[in-house]
């Protein structure tokens, strides 16, 4: 089902595909690496893989037809902090370097998709 | 920490298939579908896994699920990940695991619980579910009524109707009765059955058993394993499955768990 709202100029596919992509992408740091991280790095890949979860599974149920004005007004730059975040984690190797990026986007993917409540 | 992360699926399917009753959640959330939205922690011994721990984040409230046939050992597991584990989540544990937690997190409790799983096949093939339909999509706001009216704080994800295992009975044109699934893989032939209910003015009428057993039919062309929760002070519905062909194979306890200060 395409998870758009064409009349509030809303697309919630692409912004979810690319979280989606960056979630994978998260989720497939080597383990052996993630098990040499010190225990902060490892407690923020794990919050930040659940955050991720929480905000595909907010974005996957949200009602299309009664979006707050308030996340219709974030929802561009949601979908843009999603895409750079993809894009970001595609160019980064160092587990460190991926968790911290992860970390900063999704203050700001968490913050609009608490918008859908 | 001895703590691993847990990327490999087989690896954790190998185990979890020791006992598919006990870990029938886990063993569905293995499944493509809601594997994403999962991670594993284990712990090892001589190389050998002996304890998992699963963090779902399916959910608006991720759900941490640490159950196993010896409690101390995923007690001690839950306590090494700590630091690895959300400020507050839903949890599903084994008897006294919650103990780990005592010192450092709010425990709400929210009661014991059974496992139980469907293991005489012979009963649901007996009822006639014929009343029964099939619940789609389209269903949804019906679906959303009688679960608001009749059993808020349910569990239902409406992307879960999509698997077309939700059976629901009409009575006048209302829809009454409804029992659907939590977890469903019909690659690991697995399903966990969920958000059952009948609404209050409808109860004692045998709807409740129907729809179970015609979602049960439905559930065993494709799976292998069925299983539920229900919460040990139930006795009706516990009843009712047990008459489906249901039985308790395991206990635990379900606590809203938050970080302190």
């Amino acid at each position: 089902m395409a998870r758009t709202n064409d009349e509030a100029n809303v697309d919630l596919e692409t912004t979810l595909k690319h979280l989606r992509l960056a979630r994978r992408q998260l989720k497939n740091i080597d383990e052996d690496e993630l098990d040499a991280l010190p225990v902060e790095e490892q407690r923020e890949w794990a919050r930040s893989l659940q955050r991720l979860s929480v905000a595909i599974t907010k974005l996957e149920t949200a009602d299309l037809q009664n979006l707050s004005d308030e996340f219709v007004a974030q929802e561009p730059q949601l979908r843009a902090t999603a895409t750079q975040l993809d894009d970001d984690l595609g160019q980064l190797a160092d587990a460190v370097a991926m968790i911290h990026v992860a970390s900063t986007a999704l203050d700001t993917v968490t913050s609009i998709v608490t918008l859908l409540a | 920490m001895r703590v691993r992360q847990l990327h490999d699926k087989g690896q954790i399917e190998g185990f979890l298939w020791h006992n598919p009753e006990l870990h029938i959640y886990s063993l569905g959330d293995l499944d493509d579908f809601f594997w994403p939205y999962t991670t594993w922690y284990g712990r090892q011994e001589d190389g050998e896994l002996t304890d998992i721990v699963l963090v779902y984040a399916g959910q608006t409230a991720p759900t941490v699920v640490g159950l196993s046939e010896r409690p101390p050992g995923v007690g001690e597991l839950l306590k090494e990940m700590c630091p690895l584990l959300p400020e507050r989540f839903h949890a599903h544990l084994s008897p006294g695991v919650e103990a780990v937690f005592e010192r450092t997190h709010r425990i709400k409790p929210h009661g014991p619980h059974h496992r139980m799983a469907l293991r005489d096949r012979s009963r649901v093939g007996q009822i006639d579910g014929s009343a029964a339909a099939r619940l789609g999509r389209r269903d949804l706001g019906e679906l959303l009524r009688l679960y608001g009216e009749s059993y808020p704080g349910n569990w239902f994800d409406a992307r879960m109707l999509d698997t077309g295992q939700y059976f629901g009975l009409r009575v006048e044109n209302r829809l009454v009765s409804v029992a659907g699934v939590h977890v469903y893989s019909e690659s690991y032939r697995i399903a966990a059955i969920g958000n059952v209910v009948t609404h209050p003015g409808y109860r004692n009428k045998g709807y409740g058993k129907l729809v179970m057993a015609r979602l049960c039919q439905s559930l065993l062309e494709k799976v292998e394993h069925i299983g539920l929760n229900v919460k040990t002070d139930n006795a009706a519905a516990i009843t009712c499955y047990r008459k489906l062909g249901f039985d308790t194979v395991a206990s635990y306890a379900e606590f809203t768990i938050e970080k302190q200060g």
